[in-house]
């Protein structure tokens, strides 16, 4: 699927819409486009929608108005070929905390049909350079805040998806690791993924991504390239801007 | 005010505060109030609908034994047997939850944290699990007391209030009792490495001695006995059993039938007393015991070994294999019915069919002989009864709690996710059908091979239909957002319906088997309902496929 620059559009979303019970909307028709090679932020106050929006898309909340399409497919009509595309990685993720982390990783390497050996040479790699190798053979329970964060994200990368989902990831990360997995999103997109992820904060979204997304209760306020919605200002005067006043 | 009176005030506050958010969390009262997605709130009246149907169940078994006894002219053995039942189910309760009640439990750092003494701590847990004993208390005493009152001509105002005051103060001395075995089972096994494997079994070790303690307690001095006779002494063995184990409970008796104020005084100030002397003991030792328990032993450098790969399905499978011997609550809890199963079925042949019948009536002065067909077609159901109490499949969903979102982003159909939890629970189930039902067969000798064959079929399909029938329940009432485990596997709608549901449905088709057979009807009517349960089985499996999560 391509859009009308010729980008091929990894997730489409369309008129998407959540509410929960009879409460207002937390996502309110809800139009974005994330492209083959985009690093897409995602940012937003405190209860704006924007983990509502990841987990629709990940396919793990339910919603009746509008549509997700990844790679051209539905995430509501056939959410196993979508799923088999993606990583998500929620803000606190937590993991089987019974199993230990390599005996979670092959969970995850099952799930995916991982190869075996590609799986042991992904595990090792992503192991060492999080520096996490040594307590794979611990109970996760045992983990730290950060160690949870950085097995999550090898079980997103050993299946090398192609999109990738991430509910404010720098969370917890240690300085190296927020290093690494930088540098591990650029490789993503390199290799023509797409990342779509929220952020508090706004430094790091706007060196990172290519393009942002602003959402207000529920509502997008402003979304493109990095350059186009943030002109000469900083991102950070833009979303103060947007956020007080709605421009 | 003195600064020990302060003291003293706002430790009471802190106790209140967080015994308030204890119950409000443990009981979903939050939910229940606020909660305005519709289906979610359904979930909590479905486990309101369960309770009531549990305690309908127990307030229909104490009023029909009470009103038996007293029919029968033996009114006064009430109190004693009212105590005695009550005292059984309060200790076998507790003992099942206090292991994860007051220790290890999830929201533990946060507890600790604030500015509350560790007594406050353990009695806010103490006075959770005793709301709920006091639940199963007045669903045996009420009914009971009610009876009592009927048949004995000199119940008056004062017995009304000193029954309240027993059944008030009557869960203490056991509740004690199990939460210390648990507190001292907790200590022991936070020593070892495997501290959970030996938590698991020193947790059965205590429950099944306490089992069999009482069956032999039952069984002892019944072989001369009349009838009505050996009810009577059957209750006051149970009840003098009791006694010696905590002496003070006969003050409750006393103080009923001869309506005398102090011996109740004496009940309420010796429990009293026991009990902050368990709290004072416990609280020493508390911090240590729990750290002890939350903290994980790591090992020393993980080095990458080969990867032994799965399809999905076992991957599931194993995963909730993992999930399952990792909890000590969920093992002692959901693996009760297949280790009573083993009980039953090991006393069975060491005692033959009649020690084991004789736990249930009296079959020596009855007599076997005329009926045993009968019998011997339905113990095929009363043991799929007993074995369907080890139901994970009715919890299994709900303990994905916070980490639900893995199974839903992961690129795996429902379906096969509920299969995989549904072949768990009959990995468990189906072993234990083939080597109780073969242990029977040993036992019972049955005619032809046509009875004997019931033995192993008919639980092994009721393990189909428990397993099928818990992961409806299960995706029908799911809770995701428990701080403790146990409030899933203990007191969610889902665990009660699964958990009896499958055994009250296969007690009832053992007796209407039991009453063909008599009829002349045994092994049809054994064949003719294994089928129907088959054949209902598929029938839920395929509503359970279309369910999502």
């Amino acid at each position: 699927m391509r859009d009308l620059c010729g980008g091929i559009v990894m997730i489409k979303i369309e008129n998407f819409s959540k509410q929960y019970g009879t409460g207002k909307k937390a996502v309110d028709s809800l139009t974005l486009e994330i492209e083959a090679g985009d690093i897409y932020g995602f940012i937003g106050h405190n209860g704006a929608g924007k983990t509502t929006t990841i987990k629709a898309i990940a396919g793990v909340l339910d919603f009746e108005e509008g549509k997700i399409l990844i790679d051209g497919h539905s995430i509501k009509d056939e959410p196993v070929v979508c799923k088999q595309m993606m990583a998500y990685i929620p803000d606190n993720p937590d993991l089987y905390e019974h199993l230990t982390g390599i005996q979670y990783l092959n969970f995850i390497g099952d799930i995916f049909d991982v190869e075996k050996k590609e799986r042991a040479e992904r595990i090792r790699h992503y192991g060492d350079l999080f520096d996490i190798t040594d307590s794979f053979g611990d109970l996760i329970s045992s983990y730290s805040h950060g160690m949870k964060q950085k097995l999550a994200l090898i079980s997103a990368f050993i299946h090398k998806p192609k999109v990738l989902l991430l509910d404010e990831p720098f969370v917890g990360l240690d300085p190296k690791a927020s290093l690494d997995l930088k540098k591990l999103m650029y490789e993503i997109c390199e290799e023509g993924g797409s990342i779509f992820f929220s952020t508090h904060v706004l430094e790091v979204a706007e060196k990172l991504c290519n393009k942002i997304a602003i959402i207000k209760e529920g509502r997008l306020m402003a979304s493109g390239d990095m350059e186009t919605v943030i002109q000469k200002h900083s991102l950070e005067e833009v979303f103060m801007e947007v956020i007080e006043n709605g421009q | 005010m003195g600064s020990n009176q302060t003291d003293h005030i706002s430790s009471l506050r802190g106790l209140w505060l967080i015994t308030k958010v204890q119950l409000l969390t443990s009981f979903g009262i939050n939910q229940l109030k606020y909660e305005k997605n519709r289906k979610k709130r359904g979930r909590y009246i479905g486990y309101l609908l369960g309770i009531t149907i549990l305690m309908c169940t127990l307030i229909g078994y104490s009023g029909t034994i009470g009103f038996g006894l007293g029919f029968t002219g033996m009114a006064d053995v009430i109190p004693s047997f009212a105590l005695t039942i009550t005292g059984i189910v309060t200790l076998m309760f507790t003992m099942l939850k206090s292991s994860v009640m007051l220790f290890g439990f999830r929201d533990y750092d946060m507890l600790m944290s604030l500015p509350v003494q560790n007594r406050m701590v353990i009695t806010s847990k103490f006075i959770c699990m005793y709301v709920i004993n006091l639940l199963f208390t007045f669903g045996i005493m009420i009914p009971m007391g009610i009876t009592y009152a009927i048949f004995v001509p000199e119940f008056n105002g004062l017995t009304i209030l000193l029954w309240v005051f027993g059944m008030l103060i009557g869960p203490f001395i056991p509740m004690t009792i199990a939460t210390m075995l648990g507190a001292i089972i907790a200590a022991v096994s936070s020593r070892f490495k495997h501290k959970n494997l030996l938590s698991i079994i020193l947790s059965y070790v205590a429950i099944v001695g306490i089992m069999i303690y009482t069956f032999y307690a039952n069984s002892t001095e019944k072989s001369d006995a009349a009838f009505l006779a050996d009810v009577s002494r059957l209750s006051g063995n149970i009840s003098a059993k009791i006694n010696a184990i905590y002496p003070p409970a006969r003050f409750f008796e006393r103080s009923i039938c001869d309506n005398q104020i102090l011996p109740m005084l004496l009940l309420i100030v010796i429990s009293i007393v026991w009990f902050l002397l368990f709290i004072n003991i416990v609280a020493i030792k508390y911090n240590r015991i729990n750290t002890r328990i939350i903290s994980q032993n790591t090992k020393t450098k993980y080095r990458m070994q080969e990867l032994k790969t799965s399809s999905p399905l076992i991957a599931l499978y194993k995963k909730e294999a993992a999930r399952f011997f990792s909890s000590v609550g969920y093992v002692i809890n959901c693996g009760m019915g297949i280790i009573m199963a083993l009980i039953l079925s090991i006393i069975s042949v060491v005692n033959g069919p009649e020690g084991m019948l004789s736990m249930f009536a009296d079959v020596k002065t009855t007599g076997l002989n005329g009926i045993m067909s009968g019998i011997t077609c339905a113990i095929p159901f009363f043991l799929s009864a007993v074995i369907s109490m080890t139901c994970t499949s009715a919890v299994s969903l709900s303990l994905e709690g916070k980490s639900l979102w893995i199974i839903k982003s992961l690129p795996i159909k429902t379906e096969k996710i509920l299969q995989s939890k549904i072949l768990f629970n009959l990995s468990l189930g189906i072993p234990a059908s083939i080597i109780c039902g073969s242990l029977l067969i040993a036992s019972f000798q049955p005619k032809s091979f046509f009875e004997g064959i019931w033995f192993l079929l008919t639980p092994i399909v009721f393990s189909f239909f428990s397993s099928i029938f818990g992961m409806l329940i299960n995706t029908k009432l799911p809770i995701y957002d428990w701080e403790n485990e146990i409030t899933v596997i203990k007191q969610s709608g889902s665990s009660m319906f699964g958990i009896f549901g499958g055994m009250l449905i296969g007690i009832i088709i053992s007796f209407i088997v039991m009453v063909l057979g008599f009829a002349g009807f045994a092994e049809i009517a054994a064949g003719g309902m294994t089928i129907l349960v088959a054949a209902i089985t598929i029938i839920i499996y395929k509503i359970v496929m279309r369910q999502a999560i």
